[in-house]
């Protein structure tokens, strides 16, 4: 009952956002179909991706600071982006490498530690270590490349087709529908020991589910960058909303991490007009202070 | 039957028995004798090397899921880290679909009635224990591993722990249980295992297992009969 009355506010404000940003000071119809909404479902469907995969992370590793970003995740995604500019390769294909291949040693440093305070540890290293490999190759980058380049790694979300944003939108739907029936092993797995004696395992079931996470993720990082705290603080709002077990908090926590990157964008791009701020910019801006609230809230609970 | 062999498993090395359905089994040993090790060994948490058979099945060529629906264990300590209610704990550590109803049961026989909407997390030391027992009534395994079921519990709760291994014995399961608590142990149990630096140097039944404890335990514990009960406790008087 309450889930479904959150759900219909969700909706409800989800809409209305969209409704803010298509409408905003819009003066032609062409604006509308051809810039605002496809940058409005890409924002919408990153920030969605984000909220679940935090989820995701959360959950299999049992910590609730886990997220694709601080496990250097995107930061694998967008340095494999980066070197594909680079080498001027499909971007796509940089970073869904990238991403796979820090999972990949993700899952092997967890072979060996078992602890998921140790493999969230090793997560936070490789983070580091591929942003400043990153900021490296800014580095010895001509000039001219580095603002884009700078923009990217803040999370820009780019002028897209009307299709192919379309196409990610529906990508991200297609992303929660199949992450979706798993959250019974989310649940399984944040239990832990106990957990285990569902017959789910983390050498199995969460190694699964931590590579499909990183797909999606990698996917859209190769499209707009980096955007952090998203996927930390959505999970954290759905709980504190009263939905802890998977089959409720993936939903919500995807129209709230839509919202989130929407509101962040409608910030980003009304915030200095006419100039367009990087997305990553404002949604750190936007997400920090609700962070530190739930930490707050969390250390008087 | 279940026949568990093991060869090499962490700690616990060369331990074979066999026990017949609705027997409890009391496993004694000091604090890293190797009783968790073999209760995990036993539920396939931990692998190693050695044998499982149950009704001549072995247990081993089972899916992970599906040997969890036949062997289930109450583990020592649980601490989430999230906060699930009771309802959301029991169900997600299930391998099979539990209904609230089957877990409303479950909770009611073991004295925690209308607990299922609480906070796992803010429970009591022996509530949760109490929980974690109640789940393992409604999955309803044949094989059923207590790991320190009285650690937590005072007198009432412990009395209540008690009634459900003789339920589960009289329903024909197959009860392990491994304790420090002696007293516990040699009421509630029917066979005991003692083991010591992870071999094993006891097997036997109620009345040999009080002459044995001095394999088990370095200090000398002193046994004490009042009116046919059985007291067994280390000498702490200087």
């Amino acid at each position: 009952m309450r889930f479904k009355i959150v759900l219909v506010f969700l909706l409800l404000l989800t809409a209305a956002v969209f409704y803010l940003f298509l409408c905003w000071k819009l003066s032609d119809g062409k604006i509308l179909v051809w810039l605002r909404l496809p940058e409005a479902l890409v924002a919408f469907s990153f920030g969605g991706i984000l909220g679940v995969t935090g989820v995701v992370y959360q959950g299999v590793l049992k910590n609730p600071l886990a997220s694709p970003y601080i496990l250097g995740v995107s930061a694998g995604a967008a340095f494999g982006a980066t070197v594909a500019a680079f080498f001027s390769f499909p971007v796509v294909f940089g970073s869904v490498l990238g991403s796979l291949a820090s999972v990949f040693l993700l899952v092997l440093f967890s072979a060996v530690y078992r602890t998921s305070t140790e493999i969230l540890l090793f997560g936070v290293g490789m983070n580091a270590f591929l942003s400043s490999l990153i900021l490296f190759l800014y580095a010895v980058m001509p000039s001219s490349t580095v603002q884009d380049a700078l923009f990217f790694t803040l999370g820009f979300i780019s002028p897209q087709p009307l299709k192919f944003s379309a196409l990610l939108f529906l990508l991200s739907l297609l992303a929660l529908f199949i992450l979706f029936p798993f959250g019974k092993w989310v649940d399984a797995l944040s239990l832990g020991e106990l957990g285990l004696l569902s017959g789910v395992r983390f050498e199995r079931e969460g190694i699964i589910l931590l590579v499909l996470s990183a797909l999606f993720v990698s996917l859209f990082v190769g499209v707009v960058g980096i955007v952090g705290f998203v996927g930390i603080v959505v999970p954290h709002i759905g709980r504190l909303l009263g939905f802890r077990v998977s089959n409720y908090l993936m939903p919500v926590s995807f129209l709230i991490g839509g919202v989130l990157l929407l509101f962040s964008q409608f910030l980003a791009r009304t915030l200095v007009y006419p100039t367009v701020l990087p997305v990553g910019a404002v949604t750190a801006i936007v997400g920090v202070p609700l962070f530190l609230y739930v930490l707050w809230r969390e250390g008087r609970a | 039957m279940l026949e568990v062999g093991v060869v090499k498993a962490g700690i616990v090395r060369d331990v074979e028995f066999t026990l017949s359905p609705g027997t409890v089994l009391g496993v004694a040993g000091k604090n890293g004798s190797g009783k968790t090790t073999l209760l995990k060994f036993i539920a396939g948490v931990f692998e190693g090397e050695g044998q499982i058979k149950w009704k001549g099945k072995d247990l081993r060529k089972l899916s992970f899921k599906e040997r969890m629906k036949v062997v289930n264990a109450v583990p020592q300590n649980f601490e989430p880290n999230l906060f699930y209610s009771v309802y959301e704990v029991v169900e997600s550590s299930s391998p099979i679909p539990l209904r609230r109803k089957e877990i409303d049961e479950a909770l009611e026989e073991i004295g925690l009635c209308g607990f299922g909407r609480r906070i796992f997390a803010k429970l009591s030391g022996g509530e949760k224990v109490r929980v974690l027992i109640a789940r393992l009534l409604a999955i309803n395994p044949e094989i059923v591993l207590f790991d320190e079921p009285s650690a937590f519990l005072d007198p009432d709760v412990a009395v209540v722990v008690a009634g459900i291994l003789r339920e589960l014995k009289n329903n024909g399961k197959v009860v392990i249980v491994a304790s420090h608590d002696m007293s516990f142990l040699l009421d509630n149990c029917d066979l005991f295992l003692g083991l010591k630096g992870g071999r094993e140097v006891f097997w036997g039944g109620r009345g040999d297992f009080l002459q044995a404890l001095q394999l088990i335990y370095d200090v000398p514990l002193k046994v004490a009969k009042v009116d046919e009960e059985v007291f067994i406790k280390p000498n702490y008087r200087r």
